[in-house]
């Protein structure tokens, strides 16, 4: 590029599309509501983030709870983390399974013979409600190290089931999948010494449907993060950090 | 690492481990704020905790009020991984590589180079 031209100039805001992981540097002005989402997590291993469509929920969750995770803003966990996220679909425990087979989340360089490695988890996931207590004790993690499991747009249950009633195709099928699976997620929480965490986004609007399933509302009740709106001084850090980062890197990369 | 930079006359600050999040994102941001020169410790983090720790360090101009960056040096501890073999072949700036063993001199040198810079009041 020649001089005449000037620095490239990248765009620090996503617009109204969630923040990628990629963008927690550029992600300011939420720190309160993220430390109130790690404390939350820490004392009961099971967050749901809950607000209104396009109130932020993936964003706090992917640039503001995980990098948090990572930088040991949870103190007494450490700053070893796995994580695996994934939508529930119509097939929950299936894509729970795929994304807790994503190499380096539970198993590192696993060489498949004969199932995937995909479908031992998820067989192991549908044999019971510890299965993924028991998929986690058979990776084998280092001491320290723990497991979160983030379910995002956790709503598509609840749609997919709607969705089966009115086709009138396994409506039964997904309605036992989705208890088996929201069972997977309560079971952690009942034992003490587990390091596996739990957090799901949903809209507000679904809040309701939660009671559909025995024990997870009050679950919900217990690990609630309702997003709240931004205050003027953090709008304020919202648009004026990303500025300060993004004009630093563009310069630095012309 | 601390010890030596003790000896050379700096004032050590690490990281907090205790205290709920706001506690720990406090401390960590003072001190990104106020320091000259920061030395990550590339040890037992994977990659991931790397790749945050990077972001985190990009946002330090946010907190800086318009004070320039510090120095920064990353320092590669073992166990060895593909990702620090990588940033050695890729001759990531402020790399030392301390694999082989604790690189006392590389420390030093790199100080003396961020002094030398004015990155160092």
């Amino acid at each position: 590029m020649s001089p005449a031209m000037g620095s490239p100039r990248i765009n620090p805001f996503p617009g109204l599309r969630p923040f990628r992981e990629d963008e927690e540097h550029l992600f300011f002005g939420r720190e309160n509501q993220v430390d109130a989402m790690v404390n939350k997590l820490a004392d009961t291993r099971f967050l749901a983030v809950v607000g209104t469509s396009g109130s932020g929920k993936s964003s706090l969750v992917n640039c503001g709870l995980r990098p948090a995770l990572r930088q040991g803003l949870m103190a007494r966990a450490g700053t070893a983390w796995r994580m695996a996220q994934f939508r529930p679909g119509n097939d929950p425990i299936g894509a729970m399974a795929r994304a807790l087979a994503q190499d380096g989340v539970l198993f590192r360089g696993h060489a498949a013979a004969g199932l995937t490695l995909a479908e031992i988890i998820e067989t192991t996931l549908r044999m019971s409600k510890v299965g993924l207590i028991d998929i986690c004790e058979q990776a084998g993690l280092d001491e320290g190290v723990n497991l979160l499991v983030v379910v995002d747009q956790f709503e598509e249950l609840f749609r997919y089931q709607q969705l089966a009633a009115v086709w009138r195709r396994s409506a039964e099928n997904i309605g036992k999948d989705a208890a088996a699976f929201v069972n997977l997620l309560l079971e952690v929480k009942e034992r003490a010494t587990c390091r596996i965490y739990v957090v799901l986004t949903m809209r507000s609007d679904f809040l309701g449907d939660c009671t559909q399933f025995p024990g997870l509302a009050e679950a919900i009740n217990a690990g609630q993060y309702l997003v709240p709106r931004m205050t003027r001084n953090e709008r304020r850090a919202a648009i004026e950090g990303p500025i300060k980062v993004g004009a630093r890197r563009s310069h630095r990369f012309c | 690492m601390r010890k030596l930079c003790k000896q050379l006359g700096f004032e050590v600050a690490l990281p907090a481990f205790e205290g709920d999040a706001s506690q720990v994102r406090k401390t960590n941001q003072q001190n990104l704020a106020s320091c000259d020169v920061v030395f990550l410790f590339y040890g037992a983090g994977d990659e991931a905790w790397k790749r945050t720790i990077d972001n985190e360090l990009k946002k330090m101009a946010g907190y800086r009020s318009g004070k320039p960056l510090p120095a920064m040096y990353t320092y590669l501890a073992e166990p060895r991984t593909s990702d620090k073999e990588d940033l050695i072949d890729m001759e990531e700036p402020g790399l030392i590589n301390g694999l082989g063993g604790f690189e006392e001199a590389a420390i030093a040198k790199s100080i003396q180079a961020a002094t030398a810079a004015g990155a160092i009041s």
